[in-house]
């Protein structure tokens, strides 16, 4: 169920079967795209449609493909490149989580800016903001390309090289109806009698790291502000020793250096915010993968309620059965009816009874299979979220390696800039 | 330092030189040997143009090469007294004239330019040790101390250091108040002990202040400013039970107040004044200065006469026509929105650094909390890791916002308010000019009334205005000398303010950065240690 690859007709896609380089990758042994096929999100631009007396504004990114392993045979010269707005990632996304419910889909860059500080962008035009979406968005779909199942998904290489219709064909596989509602899941996770440990112990993980993370990031901008101040207040040192220099007449060159460092100082805080911008986006990365595995958890709730149901069902026509055929017996309402209204007769009870045992064959498969579903949800959600683990545990790695080496830089060019300030007074 | 003076003006007029005298002290720098930090303080009062009276008079360890080559000054207080404002004089150590130029060039190097030479034919020499203390090395090296004092015209060999230490409260409720212990350490033979240790409140300060200011602000001195009362700040001593509820306020005070009393002993003329000298030495408690406080008869006197002051700055306007301080106004104009600019800065710079340590130290928990959920250990670990070094970062910016207040935006707090103070001296003389010309328009009256006295034959008024005439003349003469006399104190003491203010700047400037530069140090160190724990999760 949950592996299913929905195939479409072929007429959608360019490439014939021997030159579907797709095919020819799998049939080389190439487990995800990305081993063979570079993916960059290259540029945003600016479009304005008018439909309906509005003027719609928004921004496109040229998504751009090309192969990178010679031994692909393909037709063409092996790149591809289509415009692409927000909104279709949104559908693409939408539509991995709801086929692929086990697996940990890739986050997308929020909608709006959040976390903000003094100085960063809000709008969603703004040039820097563009800027960052573009890099999260490129970051998602090489995400999705070095997944081994998701990569293979004809909706997502459609959304990489086919440009007409490819909205159509996301909304022909009626994914929709696939997902499953909020508030099914919502029941499910209140009525589970025996939730799985590890699901359980996922499910709080996701909720930490989620207000964790969030902590930092206030924080972040509320340092990132501070930071900010601070090297601002610098350069209004800058400026009044500017105009020293003109007061003074025997300092005038050094006072003018000193303001001039004064100056650099302050204006280096905007390469540093911006660096710490990017990691900070990583962090919100991590931040909406929370989601991701939330979902994982909700929907592995569902199957697990689904089977319980299943369980409880048959349980139940066990009893029935039981019931039915105990004859006399203990106190009971069954008891108490047969009293009162009479009995079955034994013929009717002996249909009864075929009917019930029949239902609980009938059940008992249903429950064999659920349980079979069951297990392979669980099996490949567990694959999945093992991989996210590990591919989160090289990102953090690199993401605090690199904060670190970023201060220490940091750190460093204030102390040159303080060693020339410094020279300056000592000459006056 | 000392070849940079300018050789000593060979002054003929002994009285213009004797006013100029006021704050200047002879320099005969110790000789080496002795290495003192000190020097003595020699009056190089002239007695008499002509003869040179040599009579060594050395109160300290008789060196032949102690010299002072022919100057001879037996000066005693007294006899400086007579119209000027210190009250007290140094007696000037001497020495038989020994052309024993190294050390002659030392002494007299740092002779004050209206020092009169008696004799003409002496005058030579004391050009000679100015262009030989270049190459005396030796000299050079023990004047490197006192170079700073040189720089003033003066190098004494009496060391005056003062010390405010030990904040107590005393009392309870609004009674409270605190003492403050002033310890002094000088070898000045005026004081009567070498050590000194005495408890003074604060409105014992204010009332030093006033004294010092009624005295000398009218001679064109420029007095350091006192602290100033905040009602709010003593108010939260008061009413706290324990002894750290304002600690920041109580330490800040006792810091302004020791430099305070730094700068007053700093000062030539200042450091003379007895009454200075009674708050340093008189044991036990001063006689409760009641006019200090803010609700006296004193303090609303106080108040009416800086209103008038108001007032009459701009009513009056004087012609100026000496061009120099048309230049310092407008400078010193300049300087103080400046200063003020800078001030404003520095403080906004604190607040944001308090504000990033505050942050930094949550930052730290959010990492510890997030490093509990990793179950992954090497990732936990260098979440734990990470939540420590920021700990320690937060620390070390809590310090430098410290530091960027106590030293940086105090400094120039003082130097708001030291400019508010040469702005009044400034006043002054703008004043003493008023009265000269007052004086002047009045004496023109007069001249009128007695001649249209004499042309409706009134003699016998006349001789009364006659009378009144020698009378206003007397003033005005005296408003003149009185206006030129305090030009030139101005002149000289705006000068000291200069050097001393571009000093104590640079000294600031550069001990502030240097701590900026170690706290980088550390964080890099503390970011290095950091690294090696990123590295290693696999």
């Amino acid at each position: 169920m949950a592996d299913e690859v929905p195939t479409y007709s072929p007429e959608n896609f360019p490439n014939t079967p021997d030159e579907d380089p797709f095919e020819n990758a799998r049939k080389i042994g190439k487990t995800n795209l990305l081993q063979w096929m570079e993916i960059t999100v290259v540029e945003p631009e600016k479009r304005t449609t008018s439909s309906m007396k509005m003027q719609d504004t928004f921004i496109v990114y040229l998504v751009e493909t090309r192969i990178t392993d010679n031994n692909i045979k393909c037709s063409g010269d092996g790149t591809t490149s289509l415009w692409r707005r927000y909104n279709e990632f949104e559908l693409l996304r939408s539509y991995l989580e709801s086929i692929y419910p086990a697996m940990v889909i890739p986050p997308l860059p929020e909608k709006k800016a959040s976390y903000t500080w003094q100085n960063s962008a809000t709008d969603k035009f703004d040039a820097e903001f563009i800027e960052r979406r573009r890099a999260a968005l490129e970051i998602f779909l090489l995400r999705v390309a070095a997944h081994p199942l998701l990569s293979q998904d004809k909706i997502f290489i459609g959304f990489l090289q086919k440009e007409d219709g490819w909205k159509d064909s996301v909304y022909a596989t009626d994914f929709l109806s696939k997902g499953e509602s909020r508030l099914k899941a919502l029941n499910a996770s209140f009525r589970l009698k025996k939730p799985d440990r590890r699901f359980e112990e996922l499910k709080n993980y996701g909720n930490e790291i989620q207000c964790n993370i969030a902590n930092i990031l206030k924080l972040r901008a509320k340092l990132a502000d501070r930071q900010y101040g601070i090297h601002k207040v610098h350069g209004n040192f800058g400026r009044v020793f500017c105009e020293l220099s003109g007061i003074e007449k025997d300092m005038v060159d050094q006072l003018q250096s000193a303001g001039h460092y004064m100056n650099v100082y302050s204006e280096a805080v905007d390469g540093i915010l911006e660096e710490e911008e990017q990691y900070s986006d990583q962090l919100k990365e991590y931040l909406a993968f929370g989601d991701s595995l939330r979902a994982v958890c909700r929907k592995y709730e569902c199957i697990q309620y689904d089977v319980e149901k299943v369980e409880d069902n048959l349980a139940y026509k066990q009893n029935q059965k039981d019931m039915l055929g105990k004859t006399g017996g203990s106190f009971s309402l069954s008891g108490m009816k047969k009293a009162i209204f009479g009995g079955d007769t034994p013929e009717q009870r002996e249909q009864k009874i075929k009917q019930l045992d029949e239902q609980i064959k009938q059940t008992e498969q249903e429950l064999q299979q659920v349980n079979t579903d069951a297990q392979k949800f669980i099996d490949a959600a567990l694959r999945d979220i093992d991989r996210f683990k590990r591919q989160k545990t090289k990102d953090l790695k690199e993401i605090f390696t690199n904060y670190a080496i970023m201060q220490i830089k940091t750190c460093k060019k204030g102390i040159a800039i303080w060693t020339s300030a410094k020279d300056c007074f000592a000459k006056m | 330092m000392a070849d940079s003076r300018e050789p000593p003006p060979f002054e003929v007029d002994e009285g213009d030189a004797k006013k100029d005298d006021d704050d200047l002290f002879s320099d005969a720098s110790e000789h080496q040997k002795t290495d003192s930090v000190g020097e003595t303080k020699k009056e190089a009062e002239p007695v008499k143009k002509t003869v040179p009276v040599f009579v060594s008079l050395n109160d300290h360890e008789d060196e032949d090469d102690d010299l002072f080559a022919e100057e001879d000054v037996v000066l005693d207080s007294d006899e400086n007294e007579e119209d000027q404002t210190i009250t007290e004089k140094y007696i000037p150590k001497l020495e038989e004239p020994k052309k024993k130029e190294p050390t002659v060039a030392e002494s007299l190097a740092a002779v004050p330019p209206e020092a009169i030479r008696p004799l003409s034919a002496e005058e030579e020499r004391p050009k000679l040790p100015v262009s030989q203390s270049s190459t005396s090395s030796s000299k050079i090296t023990s004047s490197t101390k006192n170079a700073e004092e040189r720089n003033e015209g003066e190098d004494d060999q009496y060391s005056l250091e003062i010390m405010v230490t030990e904040p107590m409260k005393v009392g309870d409720g609004m009674g409270a108040y605190i003492v403050y212990k002033v310890m002094t350490k000088t070898n000045v033979p005026a004081f009567r002990r070498n050590d000194m240790c005495v408890p003074r409140r604060f409105s014992d300060f204010l009332g030093l202040h006033e004294k010092l200011s009624e005295k000398h602000v009218h001679q064109g001195c420029i007095v350091p400013p006192a602290p100033e009362k905040s009602v709010l700040g003593m108010t939260k001593v008061k009413m706290s039970k324990e002894e750290s509820g304002s600690a920041d306020f109580v330490e800040k005070r006792r810091a302004a107040l020791e430099r305070f009393l730094k700068r007053t002993a700093a000062h030539p003329v200042l450091r003379m004044d007895p009454d200075f000298r009674e708050f340093l030495e008189r044991d036990g408690e001063l006689p409760k200065s009641t006019s200090t406080s803010a609700l006296s008869g004193a303090g609303v006197k106080r108040l009416l006469s800086r209103v008038g002051d108001a007032v009459e700055k701009i009513s009056f306007k004087m012609d100026e026509n000496d061009e120099w301080f048309e230049d310092r106004h407008q400078q010193i104009e300049n300087l103080d929105q400046q200063l003020r600019k800078l001030h404003s800065s520095m403080e906004a710079l604190s607040q944001h650094r308090k504000e990033l340590s505050q942050t930094t130290a949550v930052f730290a928990k959010s990492a510890a909390m997030l490093a509990n959920a990793e179950e992954h250990t090497a990732l936990s670990r260098a979440l734990s890791q990470l939540a420590e070094t920021e700990e320690k970062i937060e620390q070390l910016h809590k310090e430098q916002s410290d530091q960027d207040y106590f030293t940086m935006a105090e400094l120039l707090k003082d130097y708001i308010v030291l400019i508010g103070a040469v702005k009044d001296v400034l006043h002054e003389r703008v004043k003493v000019y008023k009265t000269w010309k007052d004086a002047e328009a009045t004496l023109t009256k007069k001249r009128e009334t007695k001649v249209k006295l004499e042309l409706s034959h009134k003699t016998d008024k006349i001789s009364q205005a006659q009378q009144e005439i020698t009378e206003w003349n007397h003033k005005v003469e005296k408003g003149q000398a009185d206006f030129e006399r305090i030009s030139a104190t101005i002149k000289k003491e705006v000068a000291r303010f200069d050097r001393l203010r571009v000093e104590d700047f640079k000294k600031s400037v550069i001990t502030y950065l240097e701590h900026l530069m170690e706290n980088e140090q550390k964080l890099i160190k503390y970011w290095e240690a950091f690294l090696p724990e990123g590295k290693a999760i696999i």
